[in-house]
Parts: structure tokens; C-alpha cells; sequence
């Protein structure tokens, strides 16, 4: 569980969050969406102990996150970055492999049951292929799959994506948004994910924090990403189709 | 399309650095075989002693072995190990092939220190170190520091601050020194002798210091060789995956840097070793820290071992500077193998 009390964030004079209220309680699926800019990315930086922040803000699982260790944090968060540019030829299984590093000391090595787990997380993502292919040659949403296999390998109750599904195609943008709504029933957990579509968030979201000037609103998809709110908030004609139970919305 | 076979046996590297070592032994202006070489050195190991028959010893080789091949052979080695292990960790902290103590101020700050050393002489020895060396130990502590400082206080693109502010350092401590130079004409030699660096003034005392130095800091720093791999994501990966980026960076810094000046105080500047061996075996291994530092320690110390017997020896009765040696054979090599290998680094 996240609390996230008065929390303001500027980088240097601009100011990006501005005293905002977001609770993140029980296992589901949470979208974080907004305009371009509007301090998504900033938000889970902050939530995966990246940005530092004063004391009295962010609290994860009733500890303030000033008091807890990196080391504890990455045995709590796993967190996917917008964008990640590998300059060093690791291969794809050595990446994975990194996302036990929490669990280890200095002197641990990866045990079997980590390998299962890393061989699950190749499956799941279906990396199969790749496993052994260096990083820096991998494609934008090979690389992106990658990323979220590594949150999977080092297997924590919250899991933070920034825009996991941006890069891939439309294979594998359902298939991803079906393993993590498998996970988080299935297995419990808090997945956190910043999303630019809004069907996906209408679809596939438990609850949304829609951000936009500096505030948060926050509620069930269908009450927070109505027609109107969008429009207004994003500046764009839209229509509203409907197909069954499901609502879509587009330009 | 699958993983290249980047195979390199860490057994093997051991028994070339024992070759090394028993090979350049009898090479010299004296040639002294390889059984007595054994025999010199084992009249000295309480045990082994018993065992060996003195008869086969001549007396003069028995200094030459004793007091002058043996040390620089173990001081030559260690300084090695260490300078190609703290070009490595440099290139994995600052996550750019550039970095290199010797680069980053140790050579510059040292060259400094020699110089007011001999243009202020005081007579003072400690541990087998001269006043040149223990003045050139600070002159690198307090240039590296300085570097850091600068780098510490522009945030952000530390990669690039670093390379350009260890430059421009380097520049104007050069600077300096010359200044110094041009109202002590009769002290040029002295300084600039020292700083192409040598191990002819190895003794036992200087050999202790070196290894130890060399031995903790690896000891204290090689545990870490994971969170090197994982810092090379970045800072924001590295911080996701549970490391504290910037202790572990000062711990590792501040650690081989010590490491470099205390080298760089016993046998003057010896560049190029922890730029072209970390890289060389970054083309076999790839960017796994654990085999890089091995391999890189290990080769580090086999080529500087060479280098100097080089040194020593090929040209009779003249000593060339080691230093001179390592760039000379060392860059075209080192050249050689960037363009033969296209593979990224
Ligand atoms: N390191 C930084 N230094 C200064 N300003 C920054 C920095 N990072 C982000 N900003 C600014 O903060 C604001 C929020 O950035 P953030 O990356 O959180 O946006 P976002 O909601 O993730 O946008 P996007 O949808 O484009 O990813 C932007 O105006 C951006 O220009
Ligand atoms: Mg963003």
C-alpha cells in the first residue's frame, strides 16, 4: 500500500506536483494518465525512491519512504523507466539476472529457484528467443519487454511502469496488459502504470489518477475519463463508441 | 543470432604470469639460468632452504637476484595489478572508456609533487619511500581531489565535467610545473627522469607497501564488482535495483584512488596500463565486472612485468624508462586492436 500525503515536486523553479493526495490501496490495477508533461513520470520516480523528496510525504506500507534502504525499496518496488538506453553489451539474460540484486549479498549467487523465476519471466514476455542477445542490440519493444521481464524477476508486491506498452505492437500490447492484470489478481500485486490510452485505462484499470495542472483527480475509469474531462483537459475533439459493455473513446 | 563465445580461462592467465615471472627472471645484461635463480630465492625461504644446494650459487648473482631482479620483478607486478584494476573501476564508476586515474590527475598531480620536491628538497625517507615519492603520493591525492570536488558540485553530466575538468587540470598544472622548471633549469632532469617512471629503486620495504595497499583494496573493493555492472545501467537503474549509487561510488573511488597514488609514489608515471588493458579485455569478456577485473588485474601484471624487463634489458647497460616502454609497445597495440575488432566497447 501507497500513501501519498501533500506531496509537492518542482524541478528547480518549475513546479510539477502541487500538494496532491493519491492513495494506492489493494492489489489492482492503478493508470496514472495526463498530458505530456504533466508530471507522470515524475510521480513514480518519486514513488521508486529515485527522486528524492522531504520526509512526510510518501509512505509505503506505513513506513515513510525517507526511512526505508534502497536496498529494501528494491525488495518492495520494481520500477520500469519510460525509456532506457543500454550502452553496455550485457546480454538479456545477464539483465534479468540484475533483478535479483536486492535479494543478494555480496557474496550470494543466483540460486535455482531464481533461475526459475527468470525463466518464467523470459516465457512470460515471451523473450525465449532473445535470452541470449546482447541489450544494446534489441529493438524499442524488445527492449521495453525486456524491462518489464526484469520488474517480474525481482518479484515485489508493487510494480511501477512508466508507458510500458509505448513501443510495442498490438500483439504484444495485449498480451502485456493481460499478464499484468493476471498478476496483480492472481498474485496479489500493486501494479502502478503510467498509460496514454485512454482505452486501455477505460478497459483494463481497477482506478485511475488522471494528472493535469499540477493536481490529481482520482476515481473509477468510467467517473474520471469522461468525454468531457478529456476533452477539456487534453484539448481535443473526441467521439464515444460503444461495443457491448465495453466504452471506447477516440479523436 | 546468439551470444559470441567470449571465453577466457582464468587458469591459463595464472600460469602465463607464472611463465612471465619465471622467464624474465634470468633475462638481463647477466643471464643467470633458471635453477639458480630458484636456488637464490629458496636459500632465503626458511623451509625450503634445507633443501637447497648453496654450491650452485654464484655470489654476485646472488645479489643481482636478491637485490635487484627479484624486487622490481614483484613491485613491477603488483603495480600492475593495481593500475589495471583502478583503470577498470574508474571506466565502470564514471561509465566512460576514458577514465583512468593517471588521466584524471594522479599523473599530473604527481609530476607536481615531484617537482616541488626536488625544487624545495628536504632529506626524509618512510617506508622506503623518498621525499620525490611521499611528495608525489599527495600531489595525486590532492589533484584527484580537486577533480572530484569540481565534478561534485555540476551535477547531471558528470561524464563529460569529469573528462574536461581532469583536462583542463592537467593543463594547468603543466603549466605550473614549467613555471617551476624555468627558474630551476638545473632540476629539470631529476623531475623529468622521475616522472617517466621506473622500478630500479624497488627495495623489500616499498615492495611491502605496494602489496599491501594493492591486496586490501582489492580485497575491500571486489565484492562490489556486481554493483559496478548494475551502475553501468545508470544512476536511475542502479538506485531501482537497490544500490546506494553514491556511496558505492565514493567507497570505490576513494579506494583506488589511494590505490593509484601509492603506485604511482613508488615507480614514478607509468601511463597507458589502465586504459589499454582494461579495454583489451573488455574485447574478450564483455562488461561482466567480475571477469574484467580478474582478467584486467592479472594481465596488468604481466604486462608491466614485461615491459620493464624490456626495460632493463634491451640495451646493455643502459636502462630505458618503463614508462617509454608501455606507450611505445603499448598504444600501437592498443590501436591495433580497435580497429581489428568492430565489436562495440
Ligand atoms: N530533470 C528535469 N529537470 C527539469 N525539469 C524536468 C526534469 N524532468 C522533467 N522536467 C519537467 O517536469 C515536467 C513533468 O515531467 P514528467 O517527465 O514528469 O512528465 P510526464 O507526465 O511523464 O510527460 P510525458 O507524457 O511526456 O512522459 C515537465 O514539464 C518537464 O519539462
Ligand atoms: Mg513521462
Amino acid at each position: 500500500m501507497i500513501r501519498i500525503k501533500n506531496l509537492s515536486y518542482s524541478y528547480g523553479k518549475t513546479l510539477v506536483l502541487d500538494k496532491i493526495d493519491i492513495t494506492f490501496t489493494r492489489p489492482g490495477i492503478y493508470g496514472i494518465l495526463g498530458p505530456n508533461g504533466a508530471g507522470k513520470s515524475t510521480l513514480l520516480k518519486i514513488i521508486g525512491g529515485i527522486l528524492n523528496i522531504p520526509a512526510g510525504q510518501v509512505f509505503i506500507e506505513e513506513k515513510d519512504i525517507h526511512s526505508i534502504k534502497h536496498k529494501e525499496l528494491a525488495t518492495i518496488i520494481a520500477y520500469v523507466p519510460q525509456q532506457f538506453i543500454p550502452n553496455y553489451a550485457f546480454t538479456v539474460r545477464q539483465l534479468l539476472e540484475m533483478g535479483r540484486h536486492p535479494y543478494h549479498g555480496q557474496f550470494d549467487s543466483i540460486t535455482k529457484e531464481e533461475n526459475e523465476l527468470i525463466d518464467y519471466s523470459i516465457k512470460v514476455t515471451e523473450l525465449s528467443k532473445l535470452e541470449h542477445n546482447y541489450i544494446t542490440e534489441l529493438s524499442g519493444g524488445e527492449l521495453q519487454r525486456v524491462m518489464i521481464a526484469r520488474a517480474l524477476v525481482q518479484d515485489t508486491p508493487i510494480i511501477i511502469l512508466d508507458e510500458p506498452i509505448s513501443h510495442l505492437d498490438i500483439h504484444y500490447q495485449k498480451e502485456i496488459i493481460k499478464l499484468l492484470r493476471n498478476i496483480a489478481i492472481d498474485r496479489n500485486k500493486l501494479i502502478i502504470t503510467v498509460l496514454h490510452d485512454m482505452n486501455v485505462g477505460l478497459n483494463y484499470c481497477d482506478y485511475i489518477h488522471l494528472i493535469h495542472d499540477h493536481k490529481v483527480t482520482s476515481g473509477k475509469p468510467k467517473d474520471v475519463l469522461t468525454l468531457e474531462k478529456v476533452k477539456a483537459i487534453y484539448n481535443v475533439d473526441l467521439i464515444k463508441i460503444k461495443h457491448g459493455d465495453s466504452e471506447f473513446i477516440h479523436w | 543470432m546468439g551470444r559470441k563465445d567470449r571465453k577466457i580461462n582464468i587458469g591459463i592467465t595464472i600460469v602465463i604470469l607464472a611463465i612471465v615471472v619465471i622467464v624474465v627472471a634470468s633475462v638481463g645484461n647477466v643471464t643467470i639460468p633458471l635453477n639458480e635463480f630458484f636456488s637464490i630465492i629458496g636459500s632465503k625461504i626458511p623451509i625450503i632452504k634445507g633443501f637447497v644446494n648453496e654450491e650452485l650459487i654464484i655470489k654476485s648473482h646472488s645479489i643481482i637476484v636478491l637485490n635487484l631482479r627479484f624486487p622490481r620483478i614483484v613491485l613491477s607486478m603488483f603495480a600492475g595489478f593495481g593500475l589495471a584494476y583502478s583503470g577498470v573501476v574508474y571506466q565502470g564508476v564514471f561509465r566512460n572508456p576514458m577514465a583512468e586515474p593517471y588521466l584524471l590527475g594522479v599523473s599530473s598531480g604527481a609530476a607536481l609533487g615531484a617537482t616541488l620536491a626536488s625544487v624545495f628538497p628536504v632529506s626524509i625517507w618512510f617506508l622506503g619511500f623518498s621525499y620525490t615519492s611521499i611528495m608525489a603520493f599527495f600531489g595525486a591525492i590532492l589533484v584527484l581531489y580537486l577533480i572530484f570536488i569540481i565534478t561534485n558540485t555540476r551535477k547531471g553530466q558528470t561524464m563529460n565535467i569529469l573528462l574536461l575538468a581532469g583536462l583542463a587540470i592537467n593543463y594547468f598544472i603543466s603549466s605550473i610545473i614549467s613555471l617551476f622548471m624555468m627558474f630551476n633549469q638545473d632540476k629539470i632532469d631529476d623531475v623529468y627522469f622521475w616522472t617517466m617512471g621506473s622500478f630500479k629503486t624497488a627495495t623489500y620495504e616499498k615492495i611491502l607497501v605496494v602489496m599491501i595497499v594493492v591486496v586490501v583494496v582489492i580485497a575491500y573493493t571486489f565484492p562490489l564488482n556486481r554493483k559496478l555492472d548494475i551502475m553501468l545501467l545508470g544512476d536511475e537503474q542502479a538506485k531501482s535495483l537497490g544500490i546506494d549509487v553514491v556511496k558505492t561510488k565514493r567507497k570505490m573511488l576513494v579506494a583506488t584512488s589511494l590505490m593509484a597514488a601509492v603506485i604511482v609514489a613508488s615507480c614514478g608515471i607509468i601511463g597507458f596500463v589502465g586504459l589499454i588493458i582494461p579495454h583489451l579485455i573488455r574485447l574478450f569478456v564483455g562488461p561482466i565486472h567480475k571477469k574484467l577485473l580478474i582478467h584486467s588485474t592479472l594481465l596488468g601484471g604481466i604486462f608491466l612485468i614485461i615491459a620493464d624487463t624490456v626495460a632493463r634489458s634491451i640495451i646493455p647497460n643502459k636502462e630505458i624508462s618503463v614508462g617509454i616502454i608501455t606507450s611505445i609497445f603499448g598504444v600501437p597495440f592498443f590501436v591495433w586492436m580497435l580497429l581489428k575488432n568492430k565489436q562495440r566497447i
